[in-house]
């Protein structure tokens, strides 16, 4: 599997090669910064979310959040600072990026409860993967809704200033 | 002298837990209360009793006078405690409690209403002999008039609102051009925000440091301090972080403010434990500003210093007992800090965060302190105040205090929901901190860069290992979602979870 991390801040996203050897996760780094060597990793998650890593000798203590509306959207908790990160098997993206993912309906689905302020996409429009297509206040926090995928917004089924429940259907792609 | 045998705990979360704590160690009974959000909360489960009071909302629950009165009387408690925040503060509480034939934990509700009473506090404090911001003795009603006060005190003035509090209703004036606009808008501020748009003026102090004393008053006409309270470190006029003893006072300083403050107290006729708030201004003169009439959020560093339980001291002095000290046998040992940690997100414009707590390890060792009502399972409600813990480190020294508060929020781990430690992560690192070199404006300063900084330094080990374990974490999601796919969604990995199933699948 590759995996494509984003830091926040890097002007590059990095890649590695993830695989399992003998029940190990071993992990290579592909793009130019790495050094290519294959590192097989000593981790253990002995607490929800939270991953003990050992690498050469030296013990990380982490925790890593999912953004709630976003599973790629990583916050990683390390040594007292938080690292933000997108983080994506790149095989996935891949086939969205190249338009041959599923061809069934995609569904907006409101992540929390919250209030729609902003529709950013008419019925009818075409979106590409990324696109914000709604915009979701949640406990005063904007949260832009992306499409999952390319294709045509063939419903939108709030208003600008509704309220909705958690797992409400706001929209659907096609 | 009536002892207390069964304390009625008006409050919620973590100050709820403090009061039964301190009810345990007494060997008293707390009797709890609670509304439908919080039937799951630490407080209900600590306490000998509990009660529910009413709907989630606060109108609705914490803030029923009438509810609580009926609890009472109905669990046989003698005393109320009130904790801070909801009813502490509320004179009518008080009162009703005593018409009750309750004992209320606090001052008498009319000394409480008069220290309550900006105003009156003011000519308290004047009488007392206690230096006061010089300024308006009556609110003023039009331009004019606040122009001509103004020009006498020198600018920059304040304008400040008679029922004021937490910067609302408040205005620097630094040009009498502005006055009018500046007088229209903390008018209707204040109103909208207190229902009272009555406005004072005063001269402005600037880049002041928050120092407030600690007093204990018991009714025998006995009072002591224990100390002051470093509070400078604010953020939007909201404490953050709170220190005893404060990096710059003197002992000499030390004991001229808490003449003041106990002068104050005589004055107002104040039992019970109280805090009197100063500010300091650039010359080290101080300034009173307002009496709090309660327990206060930041009691605990005041308790680490002097080894005083403030809460069990309330409840003997609540009793008739009275004070087992004289001013003498008060000493600050050491040095503590408090980080009041919030459900917030500091990197989202500080939003309130609430849910569900999935994973939690609270700090330990030596001198650490955590005042809270999280447990791991704990669903954070939307309906209060998002404070969850209240995490203090002493040490025999102000630095070995830090390093430990520094290990300690290493040590923290929240897990499900987005707190403020990393906020207190980069506060305390940061140097003028360090040197104990800040006003009342340096946090919001020092934030306008964003909370983890500018040179929230990359740092290219952390960095790699971020990555390394993103990567290693989409890669164990992704396979166990293909583990999934391929066993049919009634595979028993779903249904134990990710986690759990994860654990297993890396033997």
């Amino acid at each position: 599997m590759i995996i494509e991390v984003q830091l926040e801040g890097d002007d590059t996203a990095r890649r590695y090669r993830v695989a399992r050897e003998d029940g190990e996760v071993c992990l290579r780094r592909l793009d130019d910064d790495g050094d290519g060597e294959t590192v097989c990793l000593d981790w253990r998650t002995p607490e929800p979310r939270v991953y003990s890593l050992l690498i050469e000798g030296k013990s990380y203590d982490v925790h890593i959040d999912e953004n709630s509306a976003d599973e790629e959207v990583l916050e990683v908790h390390l040594l007292s600072r938080v690292i933000r990160s997108r983080a994506s098997d790149a095989r996935k993206r891949r086939i969205v990026k190249d338009g041959a993912g599923p061809d069934g309906p995609v569904q907006i689905v409101a992540p929390m409860p919250g209030r729609v302020v902003k529709i950013l996409t008419a019925e009818g429009t075409a979106v590409t993967r990324g696109d914000g297509i709604i915009v979701l206040e949640a406990m005063k926090m904007e949260n832009e809704l992306k499409a999952p995928r390319d294709g045509i917004v063939v419903s939108v089924l709030v208003e600008e200033g509704q309220g909705v429940e958690g797992g409400t259907l706001l929209a659907t792609i096609e | 002298m009536a002892k207390i045998k069964r304390i009625l705990v008006a409050n919620r979360g973590e100050i709820a837990v403090r009061i039964i704590r301190a009810c345990r160690d007494l060997g008293i009974e707390a009797v709890a209360v609670y509304s439908d959000a919080d039937r799951e909360a630490l407080h209900v489960r600590y306490a000998s009793r509990a009660y529910r009071l009413g709907p989630a909302p606060a109108a609705d629950s914490y803030l029923r006078i009438d509810r609580l009165l009926e609890i009472a009387a109905e669990s046989g408690a003698d005393a109320v405690h009130p904790g801070y925040g909801f009813l502490a503060e509320n004179a009518d509480f008080a009162r009703a409690a005593v018409a009750a034939g309750l004992t209320f934990i606090g001052p008498a509700p009319e000394v409480m209403e008069s220290v309550g009473d900006k105003n009156r506090a003011r000519q308290i404090a004047l009488a007392a002999g206690a230096p006061t911001v010089p300024g308006s003795p009556e609110p003023v009603e039009d331009a004019d008039t606040a122009r001509s006060i103004a020009a006498e005190l020198g600018y920059p003035v304040m304008l400040k609102a008679v029922a004021g509090g937490g910067g609302k209703g408040m205005r620097r004036v630094d040009d009498p051009a502005d006055i009018e606009s500046s007088l229209r808008s903390a008018s209707s501020e204040a109103n909208s925000a207190f229902g009272d748009g009555r406005v004072y003026i005063e001269k402005a102090i600037l880049n002041p440091r928050h120092v407030e004393i600690q007093i204990l008053c018991d009714e025998h006409g006995n009072r002591i301090h224990l100390g002051e309270r470093e509070c400078s470190l604010q953020r939007r006029h909201q404490k953050v972080v709170e220190e005893s003893p404060s990096p710059i006072l003197s002992d000499d300083l030390r004991e001229r403010m808490g003449v003041a403050a106990l002068a104050i107290a005589a004055q107002a006729g104040y039992s019970n434990a109280g805090t009197v708030e100063f500010l300091l201004d650039e010359q080290r003169d101080f300034y009173f500003i307002e009496v709090n009439a309660r327990l206060q959020v930041e009691h605990a560093v005041t308790e680490m210093v002097t080894g005083i339980d403030l809460v069990a001291a309330q409840i003997a002095v609540a009793e008739g007992q009275p004070l087992p000290w004289r001013q003498e046998d008060i000493s600050l040992k050491g040095a503590a800090i408090e980080c009041r940690i919030y459900a917030e997100d500091p990197a989202n414009g500080f939003s309130p965060c609430p849910g569900l707590v999935e994973g939690l390890r609270v700090p330990g060792g030596p001198g650490i302190r955590d005042d809270s009502a999280l447990y791991e399972g704990y669903d954070v409600p939307i309906y209060y105040d998002p404070m969850i813990s209240k995490l203090v480190a002493w040490g025999h020294d102000r630095s070995t205090a830090l390093a430990r508060m520094r290990r300690a929020l290493q040590e923290y781990k929240v897990v499900g929901i987005a707190t403020t430690i990393p906020l207190f992560q980069r506060i305390i690192e940061d140097p003028a901190f360090i040197a104990g070199d800040f006003d009342t404006g340096y946090l919001d300063e020092l934030l306008q860069d964003g909370v983890l900084g500018p040179d929230h330094d990359r740092h290219d080990e952390i960095d790699d290992v971020a990555a390394i374990a993103a990567a290693l974490h989409t890669f164990l999601r992704e396979e166990a979602r293909a583990f999934q796919i391929h066993n049919g969604s009634r595979s028993p990995w779903k249904l134990a979870g990710r986690n759990s199933g994860l654990r297993d699948f890396s033997r």
